[in-house]
């Protein structure tokens, strides 16, 4: 609202502007070889007048100089067009200047009529592959060694004598071209059009940096990466950002889970917050920010991945992402982006004045990449030495069948009644043959299918631009009955509504649907749960019909006690999504003077979105039944202005100056109503709850409204310098703290320019540094007091966190030092940082002993330091019809944490399955705590009565971010043929495998065989009664070592190194060459097949380590659940242009 | 050209601080209540937490039950760090029970609240004292009022001490007269002559409880309480109960109910053959209530009742009597949504009293005190009573406190950790412990205290283990013989 009506303030001044009289004043102009643009600007600015003409009407005039004062309008346009083809007319204050063919004509005959001149010449024009002009392109004969420079419009001139030459035209940044054979006859100018090729990482390059601004990348001062729409667009995966994986130097990405939707967490540069969901990095399309929280559903038994925001970018939309490393580059984005920011631009159209259209069909193919290695010599049954198996009291003994463990019988072709026992005449299950089904887990499995198909449209007019595209998504998963389906427009569109205004927008509109998204993690409606517990002997098509017949919604068939079928999970125990949501945003922009520009904007991100969960009667952890209906809302606009001043150059300076504001808003609403119980069984609506059901409400609101300015400086284009400062005030923050600035300055030299030593082999130096601040606030309503609702209905309580009523700001420094070198005919590119950062202040919930009558208390407390580097390296070993590039990228990162709280030395920063994440004093971010074995003092393991003690203890068992990481990109291009190939990995780290925990208890891993027979003696000793030690020599059951070594929660052995390589991305791609293309109406054809997360290797054993742990909306590295599999997925891609 | 950008800039300024101030006000949860609707919370969540600390850890530890399967860490006296925090976050119950006093001294609330909420604190802390011995107690909850954050540990002398004194002072302030102008009262409905036998009666059992270390003092305030009933009136029948009963709708339904407690989580704990084997012995009609038939003969017309022996190697429990279908589980009623969780009975009363007398504390007639124990019993327990069982030779009066103690144990059926705290006073009854116990056949005198207070009460906590000898299950508490 408050936008709007600056809005309309900004084009009412317009309109004042517009129609100020001043005809009467007479101009001043002074310029020497200028073009005629920047006069009609000149003029512009001094008689308030808008001129009108087309955007390429000067292409071809010459270079002007005017010397004029006291002179009306007119006399200075006559003077300026005189000896051009030019004529125009003024009316309302808008000058219409176009071209008189009369004129013109007359113009052209004089020139042909002039005396031919002596020596032959070459002509012509440079420009690049958009046919943009080159000025200053260096043009060659060889054979004389004359140059020329090509001037304004990229012309150029060159007498030679007639004859045979070969020219070569080289340009900064891009590619020298060489032209053999070029006839001049004499008399006969030779008029050539010559076309350079940019090189590949051009040093004029651009980049998108904060709030949708642009500035050439010599210029910057801190580490940015950008990433082009087509290498994230073409191996496609169904979260635009996971595509990044491997490109980005030190992006290190957790995935929730394999399955569909997944959302993703994104950590640059280590983590600084004891807040483990403060992490992550900030996600910004086109200038403003949108939701990418985690779309992780809570309580454990309801786990399901709903996604997160940012993977909802179609990315064919997507022109480029800039990766804002850390609190440098972010500065301006404040709070939100002390760790870093993502941001997307999206595609506008392209410069061609003809409808565009382009189509994009994607099809891929999921597969499970990597399922737990079982045994499959030993069946079911529990306890050491069974030496038979009955499904139910039977004629071999009682039941040994409902415990889910793989301790029974071996496989020796004998025979057993099972699950799976065809009835005889009386009704008696038979003996079938007891033999393993190996792969009656992977054949559950189905395979996904992806279906992306997008097309856009695009045209630029008179007026501006436009782009609307449609994308579909349609994928099925790898776990049966599983689907996630979107719809998706977008519409961006810029209007020069005047030459000073422009008005641009874009706005996405999606639809998210799906009848069941997947279960994550360890619970007993997870079918990957439910597999560590599943007989080798069983044949997964015994559960496809999952209903005890005649017992249909009522009782489903099976005979495992704690956890479901899995068949009747995928299919009766479904997971609905259905989400709606709008962002995007709208922008004025106003040349208010030639150096004076002022923008205002505001951007949503709006999502409204229905979850509902239901389970049938007879569910393992519902008997019976349950409904869950979840409504969320996200809201969260911001609104800002910015004021940009171009300052005058003077001598080998210049600088401009900006200054904005922005305010943002954030609403979230969220009820939740649950019903415990169904009176009709199989009816899914909150009015068939049998009791009351259990209800839940919350809603929030967060302002903060925010300053700021920041001041560019530049030398010679060859030093620059900028400062930024910013002040928020935040509505979560209690008044007299909730007020807080941070500035930060960085500075970029290039130095082959300054110091003069550029040369072939030394293209480009630039050294740059940062010291930059962000402040940031927390969460709303923690500074007072409030009751809480009750589980009990009727009843209220306090919290058990104590709240504060005088937080105060975190604050996180940061400094890094980068280089930028460009060898060997830029053949070699080296990007190197080094950084420091450090956050204090943390708000965070300091847990207290409960004898204090609360659990925790929020406070500020922590300081967090964090080191590290990332290095980018381009190397083109190859560069002739076949070019080969290699991208190297590898980052590293170390985090201390330096102090907590007063008398606090270990902070909890998430728990799982028997392991914590903690801080404490010394040790790193991401160390893994839990319990381990015994160990006496020459390090030998503890046991007693043939199986290990446990530490009473817990002690630190490793870390899970890993030592570094790094990606190797191979691209090679021959003729119109590519090929691509990702390999990225991680070293070190560590990932605590509770598949392992189960597996292994449950006697279902191939890891528990040895010993099966003869029994184990654990190596290690037992302590004597004298307090000495002697070896253990107690030979105990397989079943008895295996449950006593592994089990829970003996994190330390079922942990294990997370190092791994994935082949992340293959593909191969073949451009139809233009011959073949001519006569269809296709502008271009691309077809590719791509292959993503085709091999794995890894150290642990049974998982993929890439996936984690989702608890409560948060996902928490370094602690596998029994995740759903994670996928290999191929396919092809086809792109077409219209 | 000047006066255009000031208006701009004056324009975006003015639009930036125009925009409406958010507050910082949680605009979902109240921030002022009455007592009324803080108190069935604490009722409600200690009453939980009495009940699952019945289930796991009291039930394996005093033999009334033995698991079945695979976890049977409890009944091995494998104790678990989960173990001490359940009762550990009783602790929680200190910062409803201060907003309560809070409120009343501030004017919201009838005094009789703040009377209430001095009884409930004290049965809390003694049940946390009885459960790991010395704990913080005069620094206790007290983080907001004092900021406190790492209380010190008082020796359970001193906790003693100070809960007798305290349960004094607020049961002698209860006005019987006074209504509770909040209501909020889920056990007695606002009866605060109700209310004042349960002060009495828990001071009734924490004296007791002093008895072997104090006596003299112990005797003497026994016999004031008991000698005058007008002044002191204690729990005479089972009205005056204190249990919660459960509405029965989820989530106010029993801990153990199917909604909480999944079928075969219940089904790991069979009855154990000291309960089965005592009572079938006996011909004591309550072993219907305690145990269900073996699934093997249920359906039949000759139902049996089978215990499983405590802590037999896994294999062999799994695999008693022929398996799980051999063997009985807790009562059905254990299941059932509205069975109520029992914080002291009058069953409990009158083997105080009995023994009280048998001790000479005070000069009653200890066989009716018995017998009325038995009896109230039997009544709470919904089991028929027959007079001849008062003959049977195990259970027939004979002046002697191990069958007091005995039926005392049978009463004290799934009343939080009560019978454990008495075994550990008194010896009785005689357990074994099984053959996989791996305490060198002691049961554990105490709980371990919570991980967490190592890292975050860290001087107290060592200071306090020291003092009791060791943070390990054996220390001893203070009350103990």
């Amino acid at each position: 609202m408050r936008v709007m009506k600056i809005t309309m303030l900004l084009t009412l001044c317009c309109l004042l502007n517009v129609s100020a009289n001043t005809y009467g004043q007479t101009l001043a102009v002074k310029k020497s070889n200028a073009t005629i643009q920047e006069i009609l600007e000149d003029i512009r600015c001094q008689a308030n007048v808008d001129f009108f003409y087309d955007a390429d009407l000067f292409t071809d005039a010459k270079a002007i100089s005017l010397d004029v004062r006291n002179a009306t309008i007119n006399q200075v346009l006559d003077r300026c067009f005189a000896g051009s083809p030019y004529i125009y007319s003024i009316a309302n204050n808008i000058v219409t200047i176009k071209i008189d063919p009369e004129k013109q004509a007359a113009l052209v005959s004089a020139t042909a009529t002039r005396p031919a001149a002596q020596t032959a010449g070459i002509s012509g024009r440079v420009a690049d592959e958009n046919g943009a002009p080159l000025d200053g392109a260096t043009v060659t004969v060889s054979e004389n060694g004359r140059s020329t420079q090509t001037g304004r419009n990229g012309r150029f001139e060159i007498a030679v004598a007639p004859g045979t030459y070969t020219i070569r035209v080289s340009y900064i940044s891009f590619e020298t071209a060489t032209l053999d054979g070029v006839t001049v006859s004499a008399n006969e100018p030779r008029v050539l059009d010559i076309t350079l090729k940019s090189t590949t990482d051009a040093l004029e390059e651009v980049v998108v940096t904060s709030l949708g601004l642009t500035s050439a990348k010599r210029r910057i001062g801190t580490s940015i990466q950008e990433i082009k729409g087509e290498d994230i667009n073409t191996a496609k995966s169904g979260n635009a950002l996971t595509a990044l994986q491997g490109k980005v130097a030190g992006m290190n990405m957790t995935m929730a889970s394999g399955g569909m939707a997944s959302s993703s967490r994104i950590v640059l540069r280590g983590e600084s917050s004891l807040n483990i969901n403060k992490n992550a990095a900030l996600v910004v399309v086109d200038g403003v920010p949108i939701n990418n929280n985690n779309g992780t559903g809570s309580s454990s038994d309801l786990s399901v991945d709903y996604g997160s925001g940012g993977a909802e970018i179609n990315p064919d939309d997507i022109e480029t992402i800039s990766v804002l490393k850390g609190a440098n580059a972010a500065a301006l984005y404040g709070s939100r982006a002390a760790n870093g920011a993502i941001i997307i631009t999206t595609k506008s159209a392209s410069k061609s004045t003809t409808m565009g259209v382009s189509v994009n069909s994607n099809t891929a193919f999921d597969q499970v990449l990597k399922v737990p290695d079982f045994q499959n010599e030993y069946g079911g049954g529990t306890g050491a030495g069974l030496t038979y198996y009955s499904y139910g009291d039977g004629p071999d003994g009682p039941n040994t069948s409902n415990s889910g463990h793989n301790w029974g019988a071996p496989f020796n072709g004998q025979r057993y009644i099972q699950f799976g026992s065809p009835l005889d005449a009386d009704g008696n299950r038979v003996p079938i043959p007891w033999e393993a089904h190996p792969n009656n887990v992977r054949d559950f499995y189905e395979l996904g299918r992806t279906l992306i198909n997008s097309v856009s449209v695009s045209k630029t007019g008179e007026l501006g631009d436009f782009r609307a595209s449609y994308n579909n998504y349609a994928q099925t998963g790898i776990m049966p009955n599983t689907e996630l389906k979107r719809n998706q427009f977008n519409l961006n569109a810029t209007a020069n509504i005047s030459p000073k205004v422009a008005v641009r927008a874009n706005m996405n509109y999606l639809n998210s649907q799906s009848d069941n998204l997947p279960i994550v993690g360890y619970g007993g409606s997870s079918p990957t749960y439910n597999f560590i517990w599943f007989e080798r002997n069983a044949d997964i098509n015994w559960f496809k019909q999952y209903w005890v017949p005649g017992q249909e919604q009522v009782k489903q068939d099976y005979y495992f006690t704690w956890g479901d079928n899995p068949y009747f999970t995928m299919h009766e125990q479904l997971n609905d999504l259905n989400r709606n949501r709008v962002f995007g945003n709208a922008a004025v922009d106003y040349q208010i003077l030639p150096e004076l520009k002022a923008m205002v904007r505001t951007g949503i991100d709006y999502s409204g979105e229905t979850r509902s969960s239901q389970r049938p009667y007879s569910s393992a952890v519902n008997i019976n039944g349950l409904y869950r209906r979840q409504d969320l809302m996200y809201f969260e606009r911001n609104s800002d202005f910015l004021l940009t001043y171009q300052g005058k150059e003077t001598g080998n300076f210049q600088w401009s100056a900006n200054m904005g504001g922005n305010n943002l808003q954030i609403n979230t609403a969220q009820n939740t109503v649950t019903a415990n119980g169904l009176t009709i069984p199989g009816v899914y609506n909150l009015g068939n709850a049998s009791s009351r059901p259990a209800v839940s409400e919350a809603n929030t609101v967060k302002t903060v409204n925010s300053l700021y300015a920041f001041a560019d400086f530049d030398y010679k284009n060859q030093l620059f310098v900028q400062v930024t400062g910013r002040n928020d005030w935040s509505s979560t923050l209690p008044e007299g703290n909730n007020s807080y600035f941070y500035p930060s300055i960085s500075a970029s030299a290039i130095l082959s320019d300054l110091l003069g030593i550029g040369s072939t082999w030394m293209n480009f130096w630039k050294l740059r540094s940062s010291f930059a601040q962000v402040g940031n606030d927390t969460d709303p309503y923690q500074t007072a007091a409030y009751y809480e609702y009750s589980t009990l209905p009727g009843a209220v309580g306090l919290p058990a966190t104590m709240p504060n009523t005088n937080l105060k700001p975190e604050i996180t420094s940061s400094f890094e030092v980068g280089t930028e070198l460009r060898l060997l005919a830029n053949r070699l590119h080296v990007d190197f940082t080094w950084y420091t950062s450090q956050s204090k202040n943390q708000i965070l919930r300091s847990p207290l002993s409960i004898s204090t009558g609360y659990t925790d208390k929020i406070m500020n407390a922590g300081k967090i330091k964090n080191r590290g580097w990332e290095a980018l390296v381009t190397v083109t070993p190859i560069k002739n019809q076949l070019t080969w590039d290699i991208t190297l990228t590898a980052a590293a990162n170390r985090s201390e944490v330096v102090e907590l709280a007063d008398g606090v030395d270990s902070y909890v920063m998430a728990s799982g399955q028997g392991a914590t994440v903690e801080a404490r004093v010394g040790g790193r971010m991401g160390d893994i705590y839990g319990i381990g074995l015994q160990r006496n003092e020459a390090g030998q393991v503890v046991y007693r009565g043939g199986v290990p003690v446990f530490t009473s203890n817990t002690m630190k068992i490793g870390n899970y971010n890993p030592d570094l990481i790094a990606g190797i990109k191979n691209t090679l291009n021959y003729k119109t043929w590519s090929l691509g190939l990702l390999f990225d990995g991680r070293l070190g780290g560590t990932i605590y495998s509770f598949t392992h925990v189960t597996g292994t208890e449950a006697g279902s891993l191939s890891n528990t065989l040895p010993g099966r027979e003869e029994g184990i003696i654990g190596d290690g000793v037992v302590l004597n009664d004298d307090g000495s030690y002697s070896p253990n020599t107690e030979r105990v059951s397989a079943y008895a070592y295996y449950r006593g070594y592994y089990r829970r929660p003996n994190v330390e052995s079922n942990s294990f190194d997370a190092s791994f390589v994935k082949l992340r991305e293959l593909t191969l791609g073949y451009r139809l060459p233009g011959t073949l293309i001519q006569k269809t109406p296709f502008k271009s054809i691309q077809l590719n097949l791509v292959g993503r997360n085709l091999l794995l290797f890894a150290k642990a054993p049974h998982i993929d380590p890439e996936t984690s742990f989702v608890s409560g909306g948060t996902i928490v590295p370094g602690i596998e659940n029994a995740q759903i599999p994670s996928t290999r997925s191929f396919g092809f891609d086809i792109k077409l242009t219209l | 050209m000047n006066f255009r950008i000031a208006v701009i800039c004056g324009t975006l300024l003015l639009a930036m601080g125009g925009c409406q101030k958010t507050d910082n006000i949680n605009p979902n949860v109240p921030a002022t209540v009455n007592p009324g609707v803080v108190l069935p919370q604490v009722l409600y969540n200690v009453s939980n937490t009495l009940t699952l600390s019945a289930f796991e850890i009291n039930n394996e530890l005093m033999q009334y039950t033995c698991m079945n399967n695979t976890f049977t860490e409890v009944q091995r006296f494998k104790l678990q760090p989960a173990n001490s925090n359940q009762l550990w976050n009783l602790y929680n119950r200190l910062r409803d029970l201060n907003d309560i006093d809070r409120m009343v001294e501030n004017g919201t609330g009838h005094p009789n609240y703040r009377a209430m909420s001095g009884i409930l604190r004290v049965f809390i802390l003694s049940v946390i004292t009885d459960a790991f011995g010395d704990v913080p107690y005069t620094e206790a909850g007290a983080a907001s009022a004092g900021n406190i954050f790492t209380p010190k540990y008082d020796t359970q002398e001193t906790i003693y001490a100070g809960l007798i004194a305290e349960l004094q002072q607020y049961t002698q302030a209860i006005d019987v007269n006074g209504a509770l102008d909040f209501g909020g009262d889920l056990v007695y409905q606002g009866d605060m002559l109700r209310w004042k036998k349960f002060g009495n009666s828990l001071l009734l059992r924490l004296l007791m409880r002093t008895s072997e270390q104090q006596p003299q003092q112990a005797s003497a305030l026994i016999g004031q309480l008991l000698a005058d009933p007008a002044q002191y009136p204690v729990m005479e029948s089972n009205a005056d109960n204190f249990i919660y009963r459960y509405q029965g709708s989820f989530p106010d339904v029993f801990p153990l109910a199917p909604s909480y407690v999944r079928d075969f989580d219940f089904k790991y704990k069979s009855v154990s053959a000291f309960v089965v084997d005592s009572l079938t012995k006996f011909g004591d009609a309550r072993l219907h209530q305690f145990a269900r038939p073996t699934n093997a003969s249920a359906d039949s017309d000759n139902p049996v009742y089978v215990g499983l022996p405590n802590a037999l190697p896994v294999t062999e429990s799994a695999n008693y009597n022929g398996g799980y279908n051999y063997q009985s589980y807790l009562g059905t009623r254990f299941q059932s949504d509205r069975e109520p969780a029992i914080w002291m009975t009058a069953p409990e009363v009158f083997f105080l009293k009995a023994e009280a007398a048998i001790r000479n504390f005070y000069p009653g007639d200890a066989q009716q005190a018995y017998h009325d124990g038995i009896k109230h019993s039997f009544e709470y327990w919904d089991a028929p009573f027959s007079a001849d069982y008062l003959t049977h030779p195990s259970v027939a009066y004979d002046g002697g406190l191990p069958k007091v103690y005995l039926q005392k144990y049978f009463s004290l059926f799934f009343t939080g950790i009560e019978a454990w705290s008495d075994y550990r006073r008194t010896g009785y009854p005689r357990l074994v412990p099984g053959p996989t116990n791996v305490n060198d056949g002691r049961i554990p005198s105490r709980l371990p205290y919570p991980l967490s207070e190592q890292s975050l009460n860290q001087n107290n906590y060592h200071e306090a283990s020291q003092r009791i000898g060791g943070d390990d299950m054996n220390s001893k508490m203070w009350w103990q013989q």
